[in-house]
């Protein structure tokens, strides 16, 4: 891990709330699943940097796809081409690569973990995206998505978690609101799924140290930073 | 002698900043960005006599230039911690553990197991704000603080210092019971009690509807207590409270703060710690000083 100013190498709006803030000069991650911490300027406002995990990496760059929800999200998409951004990273155990056919489950921007996953992952690879509605930010994920995956199925409003074909044949991979997140855990129990589920959970140090950003497993609390972000959902309670 | 080298609590360091309880864990995972042995000293996090889960719910929440936690001390209690005390020395530096407690025969029975571990002070908690019984009674009540102080410094073998609550009715009093008790020193403040409110869901943010304030929010009421409370004691104060930068901690020094800690600085900049340390060493060439210790409580 590294912490430090890097530069933002272009901004890119998908929509009024979303974003693609393309990092320069940063550690790349050494697992899809990974995030970095990330501030627009270390003691001013914000105070705490966010957690934000890795999108893309290309052309020695890291790529974040953000959704606007405080402060500080709104600080990092104001961010131009050229500004200054902290950078703490690569943290956390990202997804494992279990060398099977892969199912990857995203909902709306809680998908962004899983591009790279699947730049990274090495056999066939079906992905479930569920949107709220069709919108520029959709269609460009889906447009990502389509060159690397071999199966894109979308689901515009209802549940994506509904329409995936459960199955002990393959490995799944999901990111999400926290509802969907629940009832991935328990389709993944009732159909006995192999299934690792990433949490991007509320943080202050990410690095294990205050214990802000617990997940409940079987073993008691683990930190979503240090153990995880990315959890078996076995493990999960 | 080097020019940040301080004597605090009886203890040698070789500067004096030192990381705040709850905010470093035990020094392991930033010691995988630099070497923490370059720091005065570590504080590890807030043990209690059993191992505890915490808070269920939210336990951090961003505020203007600040946090609100609500961690509720989960940690691995006394007894592993015995066990695993070693792994902190090994980092080359001074080892602070911290104490909380729910009764005051938890504390005495922890401050005991506590005597096996290979740690250099003790810094008994009676200000943690996040924990349903005893902790921050024990420093908001003069009384009480005097009592547990004057018991567990019966047992432990360690110099102790005694965190105080910026919530208690008069902090001064506080610390002048702590040193009338025989601790060593001082630390202040711990966190302020705050609030949040979900005004979607219209509900407290926190499950324990409280939660302790910290970060830069808090600096100028934190410094104001440890110039008051420097006043009225003999005895080392180490200075915390949103300290963040270098003006910060030569503020505490010069406020009468013996050593400083950094807190919740770490979380907005992991590296805060080392830049107070680089910036002390160039303020004491800059101004011609010899040591640090001869601006303290100049002001």
């Amino acid at each position: 891990m590294e912490y430090g100013k890097v530069r933002v190498k272009s901004n890119y709006k998908l929509s009024d709330g979303v974003f693609i803030l393309s990092a320069e000069g940063a550690e790349l991650p050494k697992q899809a699943g990974q995030f970095y911490m990330l501030k627009a300027s270390d003691f001013s406002e914000p105070f705490l940097p966010r957690p934000i995990s890795v999108f893309d990496v290309r052309d020695g760059c890291v790529d974040f796809l953000i959704e606007v929800v405080g402060k500080g999200t709104q600080a990092l998409m104001s961010l131009k081409a050229g500004d200054e951004l902290e950078m703490f990273g690569a943290l956390g155990n990202g997804f494992p690569d279990e060398k099977r056919d892969a199912v990857l489950i995203g909902g709306g921007t809680g998908c962004a973990p899983l591009l790279y996953l699947a730049k990274t992952l090495g056999k066939r690879k079906t992905i479930y995206l569920g949107f709220n509605q069709r919108d520029a930010v959709s269609d460009y994920l889906l447009e990502r998505f389509d060159g690397i995956c071999d199966k894109v199925v979308v689901i515009y409003g209802g549940f994506v978690t509904e329409d995936v074909i459960y199955s002990e044949d393959a490995v799944y991979y999901a990111c999400g609101r926290e509802a969907m997140m629940k009832v991935l855990k328990q389709k993944a129990d009732d159909f006995g799924t192999k299934m690792y589920l990433s949490y991007g959970n509320r943080m202050a140090c990410g690095v294990g140290a205050c214990v802000c950003c617990v997940v409940k497993t079987v073993d008691g609390n683990k930190r979503a930073c240090k153990e995880g972000p990315v959890f078996d959902s076995r493990l999960l309670v | 002698m080097n020019v940040l080298e301080t004597t605090f609590a009886g203890v040698k360091l070789k500067n004096p900043v030192i990381t705040a309880s709850g905010t470093f864990g035990f020094g392991e995972e930033y010691n995988e960005l630099y070497d923490v042995g370059s720091l005065g000293a570590i504080t590890g996090k807030g043990l209690t006599l059993l191992s505890s889960e915490g808070n269920d719910g939210v336990r951090v929440w961003e505020t203007p230039s600040g946090m609100l936690n609500s961690v509720g001390l989960q940690n691995i209690g006394v007894r592993k911690f015995v066990e695993q005390s070693h792994k902190m020395r090994r980092f080359g530096t001074v080892v602070i553990a911290n104490l909380g407690g729910h009764s005051t025969e938890e504390y005495l029975e922890a401050a005991e197991i506590l005597n096996a571990a290979d740690i250099d002070i003790l810094e008994l908690n009676v200000s943690c704000p996040n924990i349903k019984s005893g902790g921050m009674q024990f420093g908001a009540n003069p009384e009480l603080l005097y009592k547990l102080t004057a018991e567990v410094k019966e047992i432990t073998r360690f110099p102790m210092i005694v965190k105080l609550t910026p919530n208690a009715r008069n902090i001064v009093e506080a610390a002048q019971a702590a040193e009338s008790a025989g601790a060593e020193g001082v630390s202040l403040v711990n966190t302020f009690l705050g609030m949040a409110i979900d005004t979607e869901s219209r509900k407290a943010v926190f499950d324990n509807v409280y939660a302790g304030l910290s970060g830069a929010a808090i600096m100028p009421i934190a410094l104001r207590m440890v110039h008051q409370v420097a006043k009225a004691v003999k005895i080392d104060v180490l200075g915390m409270g949103g300290i963040c930068t270098t003006n910060d901690a030569l503020q505490f020094i010069m406020a009468g703060a013996k050593a400083v800690a950094v807190g919740s600085a770490c979380f907005a900049n992991p590296t805060a710690p080392l830049q107070i340390i680089e910036g002390l060493n160039d303020y004491c060439a800059k101004h011609g000083l010899k040591n640090i210790g001869e601006i303290r409580g100049i002001v």
